[in-house]
């Protein structure tokens, strides 16, 4: 393992055995999370950037981003490339909606030639975002792209597996690469459960899932609210609290909207819980204080 | 004590580490009520830093910090690297017991306070009050009164305050939520019931209103508005029965949140007049 490792990071063999303790620590830890296609982060990161990875692997992505932009200051501009990528990979994870520039700048980090294992890591996300575009042509390639240069165990299988899975959905792409498949499968016996599980994209949420009360929200936000106003002087407002209700409790949403109706004048009456929103009094009623007793 | 600080000030450079300023930093920040920013600096701060007795320091800030931003289990994360640098530093048990009786998770937070340690000095004098009135506030919660008294009785301070608000509460009325949703199929009474006078006429009246609009359009057979004032009707019935139930369960956690106030449990705060990695803590009454 030392001497995978030294290789794959071009290190000495004692600082790799240094590298692997650190991680086997933060393993006993309980703070190192396999998040997909970043492993290697951990095992090669310099120390400054120690916090970073741990905001990373807690899924804090505005604090860990905030660290990679710290970093960056004091490199005075001339930022590692590794701090680079995290710190993409932290933007995607904290504005998924918005991933345009981010794909330019992983574009810019997997044609960099001096460090082989960012521009691998950067393809990897690049192909999960195009991937999640439904490009499936451009992300097997940058899939293919991490899965030849990189030296890192973890990122091979990962993009190995990703790219089984593009081919799987897109069979006619198969005739296409069949040297590539040929290669993936060579893996095939290293793959797990668990891999496929850290490789298949999350599926967005449809336009159209089933969600009666979340229709009916929108209605009332769309069409009467323009007409009458804000008229709601709890926060949060009626049909915010329609909304989490029923999120969290399906269709018991209904009465308790009900009760928020006929309680609201009291809340105002007795004026517990004033909260400042958008510079206006508001009275604290949220769904926590009328659904504590239940068996969550 | 103060000459004990004038010594630890004047070796601060050599005993600790000379760069504080991710420390003190983290400082500011919890006194500017930031504590997520207040946490992170902390964390900085232990991996500068190559004294263990700082690092474990800053871990307790850092999960003290926590606790304040309601991340309980980053809090606990961080009180695990301070208990493996050092498993005998008191003031573990106490943030492990913090972030149980914010969660509250009576049973742990209990196992917690009994762990932490019982010599008389000044600070323990204090921390042993803070103690017993957090004990009995948590057996409070899960409703265990005597144990409650008992803890009480444990603390040097005078509670005779406390006492008598657990007395109180303890011979206190208590609201049944199955009868409140039972007296909730009639509209309005189950708010009445828990003493919700004014809900109760409202949800009687809106309710009277609806059911007899919906009996003029099945009479007159105008099935639409039947349709619409039904759906309308069937919120505000349902809200009547569900309003039963949560009128009775607000009744008796405002009975147990007024008899916490009387228990007069004081918060904990590290000492802010200390800007050395060093967690003293501060009771505040």
């Amino acid at each position: 393992m030392v001497r995978t490792a030294s290789r794959a990071l071009n290190m000495p063999k004692n600082m790799a055995q240094s590298t692997i303790n650190r991680i086997s620590r933060r393993k006993q830890n309980g703070i190192l999370a396999v998040i997909a296609g970043m492993l290697f982060f951990y095992t090669s990161f310099a120390q400054e950037l120690d916090l970073a990875a741990q905001l990373f692997s807690e899924g804090r992505w505005e604090a860990c981003n905030r660290e990679c932009k710290r970093a960056e200051i004091m490199q005075q501009g001339s930022a590692p490339l590794r701090i680079q990528l995290l710190g993409a990979a932290c933007a995607i994870r904290m504005n998924p909606a918005d991933t345009d520039k981010i794909k330019d700048r992983l574009t810019a980090l997997s044609m960099q030639t001096q460090d082989v294992e960012v521009a691998a890591g950067a393809s990897f996300e690049k192909a999960r975002l195009l991937w999640q575009d439904d490009l499936p042509r451009q992300a097997l390639d940058s899939f293919a792209f991490t899965f030849q240069i990189t030296t890192n165990r973890q990122l091979f299988l990962m993009a190995a597996c990703s790219a089984f899975l593009v081919l799987d959905k897109n069979q006619a792409l198969k005739t296409e690469y069949p040297a590539l498949v040929q290669q993936i499968n060579t893996s095939r016996a290293l793959w797990s459960g668990e891999l496929f599980g850290l490789c298949r994209p999350k599926k967005k949420p449809s336009r159209f899932q089933i969600d009666p009360a979340g229709w009916f929200v929108h209605f009332y936000r769309s069409q009467i609210s323009p007409a009458i106003g804000q008229r709601c002087t709890l926060e949060p407002s009626c049909s915010e609290y329609f909304k989490q209700a029923t999120a969290r409790h399906g269709w018991l949403g209904v009465p308790m909207i009900g009760d928020r109706f006929i309680r609201e004048p009291d809340v105002n009456k007795y004026k517990t819980k004033p909260v400042l929103v958008n510079g206006m009094v508001r009275y604290a009623d949220p769904v926590n204080d009328h659904d504590f007793w239940m068996k969550k | 004590m103060k000459r004990f600080f004038l010594i630890l000030l004047c070796l601060a450079p050599t005993v600790f580490g000379e760069n504080l300023t991710s420390f003190r930093l983290g400082q500011q920040l919890l006194a500017d009520h930031k504590e997520e920013m207040a946490a992170i600096e902390f964390r900085r701060f232990a991996l500068e830093t190559t004294i263990p007795e700082e690092q474990v320091q800053a871990y307790i800030y850092a999960a003290y910090a926590y606790i304040q931003s309601g991340s309980f289990n980053d809090a606990e994360n961080m009180l695990r690297h301070a208990e493996k640098l050092r498993p005998d530093n008191s003031m573990i048990p106490l943030l492990y017991a913090e972030a149980a009786a914010r969660q509250k998770s009576g049973p742990t937070a209990l196992y917690f306070l009994d762990l932490l340690p019982s010599q008389k000095t000044e600070t323990n004098n204090a921390l042993a009050v803070f103690t017993a009135r957090r004990s009995a506030e948590m057996y409070v919660r899960s409703g265990q009164i005597e144990e409650a008294r008992f803890k009480l009785k444990t603390s040097p301070a005078d509670e005779s305050v406390s006492l008598s608000a657990l007395d109180a509460y303890a011979s206190g009325p208590r609201k049944s939520p199955v009868v409140g949703g039972v007296l909730g199929l009639i509209p309005g009474v189950g708010y009445w019931y828990s003493g919700e006078t004014a809900n109760g006429f409202r949800s009687l009246i809106l309710n009277s209103l609806f059911m007899f609009g919906m009996y003029q359009t099945a009479q007159d057979e105008r099935w639409a508005g039947f349709g619409i004032i039904s759906f309308f009707e069937i919120t505000w019935y349902t809200g009547s029965i569900y309003g039963g139930i949560d009128a009775a369960q607000r009744y008796n956690q405002n009975q147990m949140d007024r008899c916490i106030d009387g228990l007069r449990v004081p918060h904990i705060e590290p000492d802010p007049e200390i800007t050395l990695p060093i967690f003293q803590i501060k009771v505040v009454f």
